[in-house]
């Protein structure tokens, strides 16, 4: 059979819509309640964790060719050793998407839909992510292009319609308490972008894969600024008072606005992010059913999309889903810490032995 | 090709949930709430009343001779706003639709008791629309929403667009639901609502109401009344507006009524030790839109003391609206705290504790300057008592 290609112009919307959608439903929470005025910082700094782990794989991708993440951590680290890590990567692209389904239906079940099951919404989505995964990476990158110019449009549209209630001195005093806040929330955009770490799944099927990193950092910096701009209007709008009490303050901010003549343009944010939402859990699905794959040596992903399709549509009841207080630790602490060992830790640990295998011949 | 179509139906039978499945409310049993009013009922407990939207056919659709009103009014007491709803929701037998409600108004005796633990409904339901325009009715809210009338079938709506107009915000404070909520737990920047009464001219058959004055709160209760020129300095202060109108009585038997257009105003503070001085700077352009007396405007003195007198007259009302809100009422609706906030953010930190106390020993100095603009369709200077020409 032959590799499916993807343009690099089709990877650069994969992982923009990815950024955007990933940070519309997680961080923000964190954020502004944390960070306030001063997130801009902390998305600058996310954002420089996630071009240096770029910059990591584009080393890693270039020297092992048309090798996945999965496949090259067994030539650097040996069979066992190799087995064992590269097992690491897949837990953690199955717990980063059962932890982006559980986000997606909590926030539908609260905030939109209170009556409708979870189910429904992890079903759906589940269903359409594992079609996506089940043709395969192109259909992804042809949906993302469309999305992608969808979020940047609907974005624009909605950020010159809000310039009347924008108040700028919302935004200040800046780093009011110091640089070590936004320093400290930096974890949260930079666990969650750097959730694109799937690019290293994606590299063989590059047309082009010696612009990965320049691509990718094109996509995060696009993202995280459109992200940012809508986190800072959030602000703007409201004051940092009201922006950090909710649990998604961008959600607040496009009910407050207009959009021309029309009011409560959250239904038509929402669907614009849904469908967004849709390509990250494609892509991540699409990298962790891979990995199976070759982590397994089994002849086709189509097994383990079925059989992990049918796990992940039962996140919303995962244990301790609906208990508070674990649930907030888990996303404030755990989970970017845990992300943020794997993405940046990990994969700094790999290059580094493959450096030394290098050089040592 | 088998395949294919199997597929394609399987896409297609997911469209049926594109309808909302169980979130769904039968478009005959819902209704829209124009109003939400909270108050204390005589026996000193919550009292919700709702004003409903009663949809009426229009007189071309044959809905000429229909008798009943546009609007339905319920109430209910219950301990929480929620549960008073729960009561309402029995009587009208109705899915109530809270997104679309214009208006939330608050009885002065539930503000002046204090609003703790009411407004809570209005941070986590998520049906409430934040647009709403808040409101303090000094009459019992339940006679407030069911028998007013305005021009406009639903009351509420007339409210709202009224709330709504740049024209009349100086003059309302209008503020809505999302700058109202923070500013209630805020010492920095208070909460300054517009108030709600009947207009008494109209006796008692006809319940027309006026949207005027201006009720200032300290953190979640009213503390107090502005009336209807310090409304407007407390809306430009706050930044609130940027035009207005203004009538100065220049001399006896001469009163003029200006257009402020825009008025732009910066406030800094200055710390001398442990005093603060308040520095109001005020820039406006004032155009006359009538006077009880001939002007002549081209005459250069005229001008100078017509310039002075307002300035002066500015000048008065921005040390007695400062001094009212900060000595009188103890609360600062002005939000010179957040300005402290945003320009000493370290001073801020030592000074917010007792806010409330420091705002008695603030001294207020306004820099005003006004520049008069020509407005009208008078040449002005030209016209005598007469009607004749100047020679």
């Amino acid at each position: 059979m032959n590799q499916q290609i993807i343009s690099n112009k089709q990877f650069f919307f994969i992982v923009f819509v990815s950024i955007t959608c990933l940070s519309f439903f997680s961080s923000p929470n964190q954020l502004t309640s944390q960070v306030k005025q001063d997130l801009w910082l902390s998305m600058i700094f996310g954002t420089l964790i996630d071009i240096y782990v770029a910059y990591i794989l584009q080393s890693l991708g270039n020297q092992y060719k048309g090798k996945t993440i999965i496949q090259y951590t067994g030539s650097i680290l040996g069979k066992a050793a190799g087995k064992i890590v590269s097992l690491c990567y897949l837990l953690f692209f199955l717990i980063v998407m059962m932890t982006a389904m559980w986000i997606y239906c909590d926030f539908m079940s609260r905030s939109l839909m209170p009556e409708t099951p979870q189910l429904v919404f992890s079903l759906t989505m589940m269903f359409c992510a594992g079609m996506a995964t089940w043709i395969g990476i192109e259909a992804i990158a042809r949906l993302s292009q469309l999305i992608g110019a969808i979020v940047l449009v609907a974005s624009i549209i909605l950020f010159i319609c809000s310039i009347a209630d924008f108040r700028i001195e919302n935004l200040l005093p800046v780093l009011e308490d110091g640089i070590l806040p936004p320093l400290r929330g930096a974890i949260y955009p930079g666990s969650w972008f750097g959730i694109c770490i799937t690019v290293a799944m994606l590299m063989p099927h590059l047309s082009n894969p010696s612009k990965m990193f320049w691509m990718k950092s094109k996509a995060v910096v696009l993202g995280a600024f459109i992200m940012t701009i809508y986190l800072m209007y959030s602000i703007a709008v409201m004051g940092p008072d009201m922006a950090g009490k909710f649990e998604n303050p961008i959600y607040i901010f496009s009910r407050i606005t207009h959009l021309i003549i029309l009011d409560r343009v959250e239904v038509l944010l929402l669907l614009i992010f849904i469908f967004g939402s849709l390509i990250t859990i494609s892509i991540v699905f699409f990298a962790f059913t891979k990995g199976m794959q070759q982590w397994t040596g089994s002849k086709s992903p189509k097994p383990w999309i079925i059989i992990f399709g049918i796990i992940v549509v039962f996140s919303p009841f995962a244990p301790f889903s609906h208990n508070s207080p674990v649930i907030s630790s888990y996303l404030s602490y755990w989970f970017p810490i845990g992300a943020l060992c794997i993405e940046g830790g990990l994969t700094t640990m790999l290059f580094i032995i493959a450096m030394l295998r290098r050089h040592t011949g | 090709m088998f395949f294919r179509f199997l597929k394609t139906c399987l896409l297609l039978s997911v469209l049926p949930l594109l309808g909302g499945c169980w979130s769904q409310i039968n478009f005959d049993q819902l209704t829209v709430v124009s109003s939400l009013g909270l108050d204390l009922n005589p026996d000193k407990r919550l009292e919700v009343t709702i004003q409903l939207v009663n949809p009426t056919l229009p007189i071309s659709a044959g809905g000429g001779n229909q008798q009943r009103r546009s609007i339905a009014t319920y109430s209910a007491v219950g301990a929480t706003v929620e549960d008073a709803l729960e009561t309402i929701r029995q009587q009208a037998k109705k899915s109530l639709f809270f997104p679309q409600t214009r208006v939330v108004m608050i009885g002065e005796r539930l503000a002046r008791k204090g609003l703790d633990g009411v407004m809570d409904y209005f941070w986590r339901n998520q049906y409430q629309n934040f647009n709403s325009f808040v409101l303090i009715s000094k009459e019992p809210v339940r006679q407030a929403l069911g028998k007013s009338q305005e021009l406009q079938a639903v009351p509420a709506d007339e409210w709202k667009a009224y709330l709504e107009s740049k024209y009349y915000k100086s003059l309302s404070g209008a503020i809505e639901l999302y700058q109202f909520l923070p500013r209630l737990n805020q010492s920095g920047y208070a909460a300054a609502v517009p108030g709600l009464r009947s207009a008494e001219s109209y006796g008692a058959n006809q319940r027309i109401m006026a949207i005027e004055e201006l009720a200032v709160f300290r953190h979640e209760r009213l503390v107090g009344w502005m009336n209807s020129d310090e409304t407007q300095m407390v809306s430009w202060l706050s930044g609130m507006a940027k035009s207005g109108s203004f009538k100065v009585k220049i001399d006896e038997g001469t009163i003029i009524s200006f257009q402020m257009n825009p008025v732009a105003v910066r406030l800094t503070p200055v710390f001398d030790g442990e005093r603060i001085t308040l520095k109001v700077k005020m820039v406006a352009e004032a155009g006359i839109v009538t006077s009880t007396a001939e002007l002549n405007l081209a005459d250069p003195d005229f001008n100078r003391k017509l310039v002075r007198s307002l300035t002066d007259h500015l000048q008065r009302q921005t040390e007695h609206t400062v001094y009212k809100l900060f000595r009188t009422y103890r609360t600062d609706s002005i939000g010179f705290g957040e300005t402290i906030h945003r320009k000493a953010p370290s001073k801020w930190k030592k000074l917010k504790k007792d806010w409330e106390e420091r705002l008695k020993t603030i001294k207020v100095e306004p820099e005003i300057k006004v520049v008069m603009t020509k407005s009208g369709l008078l040449i002005e200077g030209l016209i005598t008592k007469d009607d004749e020409e100047k020679k």
